[in-house]
């Protein structure tokens, strides 16, 4: 009696099931905004506005990992034939990089959010409440994907990086859509931001997108400098073991510097990726450069005292000797998270070191004493 | 004869080593004038880039510890395989690198290392704590089991059940820590501090010096347990010497340069081979001397690669075909080829 029973409520909760999903993707469709977001420095993604729907297109740039990506915004029915198609407001979403969620933060929709990669990396406590509170599920193990707590969570769309392309593509035989996001590889801290546009219109903020990237612009363009000073040149970040990973001439980190007048080192060097040079050229280098960037994992109260301590040659440096080594805590600030999105703040911190800005307050960026 | 023939395979390697030595601090790297790599070497310090001088005592020391590294693990490895009296015997293969990278492990991402205490001290002691821990287990099953073949597959099954002691550490840990152990574990020689590099070297002479007073215990045991016990030898104190000896040994080489693999197996094999002797008072510092060469020849290929090989890369791309000719030549004999 006890089985018969279980067999006649299997299919009624079935039932249940599948009328819901069906009202959610046939019958809720979008708000088409008035809004329409313009895309000024970003060469990453591409929003195409159509009747009745908007395609947010995401691609690789120059030589990159080549890819391209869609998804739909629906606002009428069956519009077009886009494999990828949202026809109602974003209410589940999954991420691979704490980046995104930083987008996702300054449009107030991280509430969406029900699974993550990398929770345990977490530090801005804004996210970690708000993953407490909406009970987040971790989707990845050592930076892999997780299938199953990944499916368990089914996310309406999937922000993934392309990196990682043949894991996400084998998501989608799933059934997962999944979206590329690479932001990262954007040619200038603006055209990061502007990322935050693409969210915008997936969310239906463009408005609110929009103001936000607008007034960093401003911000960041009245402080921005024209040229840069070959005076101020620099090396950047700290060893891996026996290596010195130095980012790319045409970086986002070494842009952000040279709009602050500052000039790299190792501009010459061709290549997109990270550069990989010897510590011992590093060293050698580093006694010839007037200033060193450092932004790593290290306690708020870094001294210059403890730089040395960790290798004894940096007191050759010539940074190091006239006081000259600018520092930012990813321990003590959210460089990797908000910084994102403020590159306004990132440049000031950066020019307030050279030209100090009176009464100014920096966020990320000190000179080590 | 035979006397002879180690002399000349001794004083072979001795030249080999300073060789290389040179080649390593000298030649391999960022360019400096030779001239000023003497200049430094012999005390001047008023050199055109006040780096240079550190870059060089900064090869001087890893080529230190190279050839010490090299030579520790190779004895450990020698003295373990005359022990167990099994040839693929070594400090890799028995679980004692996996307990010693335990302790390591335990200190970096276990939590254990405590605000204010002194992690490098702790992180050494942990990991010779682990080292001991992993071959008392093994002696200790070792009374029962008495098939060497046997103990060998129950070290490889304690190196693996450490293993996954490690990677449950790995999992909870922060990205932070993970980084940390993984680049130890991928073995370098560089990472000896220059205020450690002597505690370091004391450690690896010291290995070296109590294994040569065991060198007569040694060889009776070759022929076996109770054949050294007829000769007068006391095995009970000679079994702790090796304990003591071989777990400070390679506890010391993992906790300072990483798990490096096949020298202490590789090395024991070659030496024997090469120089025909069951004289342990020869073989012992030929052993030294081949892992001083693996250690530092090593080194330079890690180096002339721009660093981009991992030390232990370098030593199995060397190691591990040394070992299966080892393994092959021990097949032949065995048939009675």
């Amino acid at each position: 009696m006890k089985y018969a029973l279980i067999f006649l409520f299997l299919p009624a909760l079935s039932c249940v099931n599948h009328s819901d999903q069906h009202v959610q993707e046939n019958d809720i469709f979008l708000e088409d905004s008035e809004m329409k977001s313009e895309v000024k420095y970003a060469q990453g993604f591409e929003l195409k506005y159509g009747n009745g729907y908007t395609q947010v297109v995401t691609k690789s740039i120059d030589g990159n990992d080549s890819f391209q990506d869609t998804v739909q915004l629906n606002f009428k029915k069956n519009t077009t034939s886009a494999t990828k198609q949202i026809n109602s407001s974003l209410t589940s979403v999954n991420c691979q990089s704490s980046t995104h969620l930083a987008y996702l933060n300054a449009l107030g929709v991280l509430n969406t959010v029900s699974g993550h990669c990398g929770i345990q990396f977490i530090s801005n406590p804004t996210v970690i409440n708000e993953f407490n509170k909406n009970e987040v599920s971790e989707i990845c193990l050592n930076e892999s994907i997780s299938v199953e707590p990944l499916l368990t969570t089914n996310p309406e769309l999937f922000f993934a990086y392309p990196f990682s392309k043949e894991e996400v593509e084998d998501l989608k035989s799933k059934g997962v859509k999944s979206f590329y996001i690479a932001e990262y590889l954007e040619k200038s801290p603006l055209a990061r931001l502007e990322w935050i546009k693409l969210f915008g219109v997936l969310y239906q903020k463009e408005k609110l997108a929009s103001d936000f990237f607008d007034r960093a612009e401003q911000e960041y363009l009245a402080f921005k400098k024209d040229e840069i000073n070959l005076e101020q040149d620099f090396i950047f970040n700290l060893p891996y073991g026996d290596n010195w990973y130095t980012p790319s001439a045409n970086s986002l980190v070494v842009k952000l510097c040279e709009d602050a007048g500052f000039s790299y080192f190792y501009q010459n060097e061709k290549g997109t990726e990270n550069m990989l040079h010897t510590t011992e050229q590093v060293w050698l280098d580093g006694t010839q450069a007037n200033y060193w960037i450092i932004i790593a994992d290290r306690p708020a109260e870094f001294s210059l005292e403890d730089l040395v301590a960790e290798e004894e040659v940096y007191s050759t440096f010539k940074s190091v000797k006239n006081k000259k080594v600018i520092f930012c805590s990813s321990a003590d600030t959210d460089y990797f998270f908000s910084g994102v999105i403020e590159p306004e703040i990132l440049l000031k911190d950066l020019i307030n070191i050279t030209e100090p800005i009176d009464g100014y307050q920096p966020k990320y960026f000190r000179l080590l004493n | 004869m035979k006397s002879k023939r180690d002399i000349v395979l001794l004083v072979a390697l001795l030249i080999t080593v300073v060789l290389l030595l040179l080649l390593n601090v000298g030649f391999v790297g960022a360019d400096i004038p030779f001239s000023d790599v003497l200049s430094i070497l012999g005390g001047e310090s008023s050199v055109e880039n006040p780096s240079w001088t550190y870059i060089v005592e900064h090869r001087l020391l890893r080529s230190v510890v190279a050839i010490s590294a090299g030579g520790a693990l190779a004895i450990a490895g020698l003295i373990l395989q005359v022990f167990f009296r099994n040839p693929l015997a070594g400090p890799g293969v028995l679980g004692i690198s996996s307990g010693a990278s335990l302790g390591v492990a335990a200190v970096i991402m276990g939590g254990f290392a405590q605000q204010g205490t002194d992690h490098a001290n702790m992180t050494v002691m942990a990991g010779i704590a682990g080292a001991c821990g992993a071959l008392f287990i093994l002696l200790f099953i070792s009374r029962y089991v008495k098939n060497q073949l046997t103990l060998l597959v129950v070290g490889l099954m304690l190196g693996y059940f450490v293993s996954a002691l490690v990677n449950i550490m790995f999992l909870s840990a922060d990205q932070a820590e993970t980084r940390e152990y993984v680049l130890w574990g991928l073995g370098s020689f560089a990472d000896v501090k220059r205020t450690e590099i002597l505690t370091f070297v004391i450690l690896m002479c010291s290995g070296l010096l109590t294994s040569m007073f065991m060198s007569k215990g040694l060889n009776a045991l070759v022929l076996g347990s109770d054949y050294a016990k007829s000769l007068g030898i006391n095995t009970k104190l000679l079994r702790v010497g090796i304990i003591i000896v071989t777990s400070v040994l390679a506890a010391g080489v993992t906790v300072y340069c990483g798990p490096i693999s096949f020298i202490g197996i590789a090395v024991p094999q070659l030496i024997r081979l090469i120089s025909k002797s069951s004289n342990h008072v020869w073989i012992i510092p030929l052993c030294f001397l081949g892992g001083g060469f693996l250690g530092i020849a090593s080194d330079v290929i890690v180096r002339f690669s721009d660093n981009s090989l991992p030390l232990n890369t370098v030593t199995a791309l060397i190691g591990a075909p040394i070992i299966i000719w080892t393994i092959i030549k021990m097949n032949k004999s065995f048939a009675g080829i």
